[in-house]
């Protein structure tokens, strides 16, 4: 297992694709982009402004050499002053992955739809949106997908507050409760 | 010897009957309609025997394939588990959906039931005279094809009263599937009765007697015919891999599944009356029918009445151990299973029948 | 919906509701399909049923503490779920597990692979109609799960991993009791396989059904056995080594067809390979500890990781940040079957009913894998 993180001959050689795919990313999107590097792991890590991400996934899924040319995953964040949505690219040949992310307010947190891109954005954002208040601009079907259509908030902020509900009461169902039943009856949500 | 215990039965019926109404002074005619309603009730009894029992079978046979035991905790062996839920499902709610239409989500099962248990009145039980069966139709197997198609009708009216999308569309498959085979069917039995020169049962089992050799099973240009009967009458009862229209993975249930009770009982009693009549008829047709397999100077001890029972049971099995091997075809390729394999064979076994009967090889008409 | 055909004779597509209860949605899945006869119009997967909040929950409690979470969304793999969580944390940590430990969590992640194939094969075999797999796979399965249970304590839900290492070590004999599963199961496994894979029907049935090319797998995400089966070799173990993966030799299958009976084919040599992978790590299995040093209270430094593994359904994620304190501040699970079932009105449209089922059904999706 010492040999675990220099085993893959690919990780190496993925890692000096990924410094050139960075460099390239610098050059092309200078200004916007916040971050591009790559990580202990060899994953390129990539933070960009809401407003190029279309045009960045698009460069690293065509244009990069080599290319990311899927997604695997999306998935949001809630850091209180802002939201955070994370896109996980990937390469079928090699499994090497890459994480592009972008932030936005937590009012009015709008994004551009990556549907056009990766087929995969399609349930992945359409569940950002209903647990984090993300709306995709120009999402062919922004329907909620997990939870009910009537339902209100977004479960996964960190200032969620549970909706009344005769199944979920605020008080414990104990007459007396143990101390540990009491202290978690209210979730803590916010970090002290 | 062997004297018909079926035929001793209806007798019986029949003179306790005649006394009765000469006693009363009914008139003849009222006699002889007791004497068929009272046939008809002892048909029914042997029905519900018999499907108690291939339901037992089927239980047994499967938990066998599947490595478990099957019932075991109702009576010995499990024997009397199938009574226990015949009785449950008599005491069951009855329930139509809501937009359902009453009168036809009732008849559905009720005629599918009554269409198949017809055809047993012709079955010849046992030898005798006026031989032992409720009626001698020179046309046996032509009412019971006849009559079990009527069954379909049934089907359709159960699946589209129901008010259900998966029963309506179980239904139409039935009735898609069975219409298909149902020629397959006519095709092979077409071959039977030419070598017979007749559409009755029981000369149809005259024509096999003598020894095992004639058994239409081991006359070689019969071959097609009996591969065409076993696929067809398989997938006549709607069994694995031809159970589409109640594909359960698939339709949930199929037309009956709306159905709770004892309508729902009609047609799982229908199924299994009609997987034992095609068995039976299996066996009248290729096996002799109630003839003993033993050579005619030995004295057969058994009554006919029981081989015709162990032969058509012989068969049962072979049809849940095919069910509970294989999987289920689709619906696409079952009617071009039917149409472009089975209709052709069936013309093909037509052909071979004539030509050994015209040949001198085959009975042609007693 | 109902765009009717100028045909002479009326037609009305229908509408039917295949789940949330339905005989094979293998979990709470609800369809709503659209026919044309029994062609396929359009389906529309609804989810959600079974969604259990489990990146919420995972905010509440402590690192240790959810290990025992992981074991629930995707039933049939909870081991290899602990697996993926652990390293994630370990990774937070930097904490390595000794050698011991990573034999022994790759040999329960391979048996629990064997165990979640069988479990497909017995549905699958439901699904197109053949009753009598499911009951001999389930039988297989039962020696499995006896393992489990001599191991673990548990049948199903483990809590069987610890950040950095195990919660104790094999219990003695169970070597002798997988070699006698690796005697045992082979002949059995190619018993199912006459019974199932060689039938003429079963093969009518599946293949050229529920088409999904390379291309399309890869655009929706769609991992393991079913982007397996589209022809492209992508299987974590093999391409990022994890565990003790770098130290045993297996082949990762592939069929190009990319139809129901190249996935089947996949999973019932995936089984095999599995088998190969066991003997390799009980001959290979080190001596030692099985529990690296840990602090009690577990406070990783602020970051993020995302770590994958190869579960039985394709590509596993798991995103995990901390900030510092000693409970997760957002975690994020890669459920494969979310992503498969994405590609299924894809996969169905045109096709029959029966196709439908056989293709969903070769998705071995597994509802709270998909809800989390």
């Amino acid at each position: 297992m010492t040999d675990h993180e220099t085993t893959p001959a690919s990780t190496s050689a993925g890692g000096d694709n990924n410094a050139h795919i960075a460099q390239a990313l610098h050059q092309r999107f200078s200004d916007h982009l916040l971050r591009a590097e790559v990580d202990a792991v060899g994953t390129l890590q990539v933070a960009v402004d809401a407003g190029v991400l279309v045009e960045v996934c698009r460069f690293l899924s065509e244009e990069a050499q080599p290319p990311y040319p899927y997604l695997s995953d999306a998935f949001g964040a809630d850091y209180e002053d802002h939201l955070q949505v994370l896109y996980h690219l990937f390469r079928a040949e090699t499994g090497e992955g890459a994480l592009v992310r972008t932030d936005l307010p937590r009012e009015d947190a709008v994004l551009p739809t990556l549907t056009g891109l990766y087929n995969t954005a399609k349930w992945a954002e359409r569940e950002i949106a209903e647990m984090f208040g993300v709306t995709f601009e120009g999402h062919p079907d922004p329907r909620k997908l997990l939870l009910p259509d009537d339902w209100a908030g977004y479960p996964l902020r960190k200032d969620y507050q549970r909706p009344d509900h005769p199944y979920l009461r605020p008080e414990p169902l104990h007459e007396n409760p143990p101390a540990f039943l009491a202290g978690q009856a209210e979730p803590e949500v916010t970090e002290e | 010897m062997a004297s018909s215990l079926v035929h001793t039965i209806l007798s019986t019926i029949r003179i306790w009957a005649e006394n009765l109404a000469g006693r009363w002074g009914i008139p003849p005619l009222f006699v002889s309609i007791l004497a068929w309603i009272a046939a008809f009730v002892f048909v029914i009894v042997l029905v519900l025997l018999m499907v108690l029992l291939a339901v037992y079978l089927e239980r047994k046979v499967s938990g066998y394939i599947q490595s478990r035991l099957g019932p075991m905790r109702v009576g010995p062996i499990g024997l009397f588990q199938t009574p226990m839920d015949a009785l449950k499902i008599l005491s069951k709610e009855d329930i139509v959906p809501r937009g359902a239409d009453k009168i036809m989500h009732t008849i559905g099962p009720v005629f599918f039931f009554v269409a198949v248990v017809i055809g047993y009145v012709v079955i010849p039980w046992d030898h005798g005279a006026i031989a032992a069966r409720v009626v001698d139709l020179n046309i046996g197997i032509l009412l019971i094809v006849a009559v079990s198609s009527l069954g379909l009708l049934g089907i359709m009216v159960g699946g589209w009263g129901s008010n259900n999308k998966w029963s309506l569309l179980g239904a139409m498959r039935a009735v898609a599937q069975m219409i298909s085979y149902e020629v397959a069917l006519l095709l092979a039995i077409v071959c039977v009765v030419v070598q017979a020169g007749s559409m009755s049962l029981s000369v149809i089992t005259a024509d096999q007697s003598g020894t095992l050799l004639e058994w239409n099973i081991l006359r070689w240009w019969l071959w097609p015919a009996l591969l065409l009967y076993a696929i067809a009458s398989i997938a006549e009862s709607k069994r694995v891999p031809f159970d589409i229209p109640e594909a359960e993975s698939e339709l949930v249930a199929g037309y009956h599944t709306e159905y709770s009770g004892m309508k729902f009982g009609f047609f799982f009693l229908g199924e299994y009356a009609h997987l034992f009549i095609i068995a039976l008829i299996g066996a009248v047709l290729f096996l002799g029918g109630w003839q003993s397999p033993l050579p005619a100077s030995v004295a057969d001890p058994i009554p006919g009445f029981v081989w015709l029972m162990g032969k058509a049971l012989a068969i049962i099995v072979v049809t849940m151990w095919i069910r509970w091997t294989l999987p289920r075809l689709r619906v696409d390729q079952l009617m071009e299973f039917a149409w472009k394999g089975l209709v052709p064979l069936g013309f093909v076994a037509i052909m071979v029948t004539g030509l050994a009967v015209a040949l001198g090889l085959g009975g042609g008409g007693m | 919906m109902s765009e009717t055909a100028q045909a002479p004779l009326r037609t009305e597509d229908i509408t039917v509701n295949v789940g949330p209860q339905h005989p094979s949605t293998h979990g709470v899945l609800r369809f709503v399909v659209t026919l044309e006869g029994e062609t396929i119009r359009e389906c529309v997967p609804h989810i959600g049923y079974l969604h259990s909040s489990l990146e919420k929950i995972a905010e509440t409690l402590r690192f240790g503490q959810y290990i025992t979470n992981t074991d629930r969304f995707d039933y049939l793999n909870g081991l290899g779920n602990e697996l993926c969580y652990v390293q994630a944390v370990e990774r937070l940590l930097g904490v390595e597990p000794p050698p011991r430990t990573q034999f022994i969590r790759t040999l329960m992640a391979e048996l629990k692979r064997i165990s979640s194939h069988l479990v497909y094969l017995g549905t699958y075999g439901n699904d197109t109609g053949a009753v009598t797999v499911f009951l001999h796979a389930f039988r297989e399965r039962e020696l499995l799960m006896n393992m489990f249970e001599a191991v673990t304590g548990g049948r199903l839900l483990y809590n069987y991993l610890r950040i950095g290492g195990l919660r104790n070590d094999l219990p003695t004999g169970f070597d002798e009791q997988v070699c006698s599963f690796l005697e045992h199961f082979p002949p059995r496994l190619e018993e199912m396989n006459d019974l199932l894979t060689k039938n003429r029907i079963f093969i009518a049935r599946t293949r050229g059904v529920g088409l999904l090319t390379a291309e399309q797998a890869l655009s929706y995400g769609v991992t393991g056995p079913t982007l397996r089966g589209c022809g492209v070799s992508y299987d974590m173990r093999k391409l990022r080594p994890y565990a003790a993966y770098d130290q045993v030799e297996f082949d990762v299958p592939t069929f190009p067809e990319g139809d129901c009976l190249a996935r089947h084919l996949v999973r019932m040599e995936e089984m095999r390979q599995s088998l190969r992978i066991v003997r390799q790590l009980l001959d290979k299995m080190p001596d030692g500890e099985v529990q690296a040093d840990v602090p009690r209270r577990l406070k990783p430094e602020p970051g993020e990781v995302y770590e994958r593994v190869e579960s039985p359904r394709g590509e596993l994620g798991c995103y995990l940040v901390s900030d510092g304190s000693d409970k997760p501040y957002r975690m994020h699970w890669r459920g494969p079957s979310f992503y498969n079932l994405q590609a299924l009105p894809e996969m169905v449209r045109g096709g029959l009913v029966a196709d439908f089922i056989a293709t969903l059904g070769s998705l071995d999706p597994v509802a709270p894998d998909i809800d989390r």
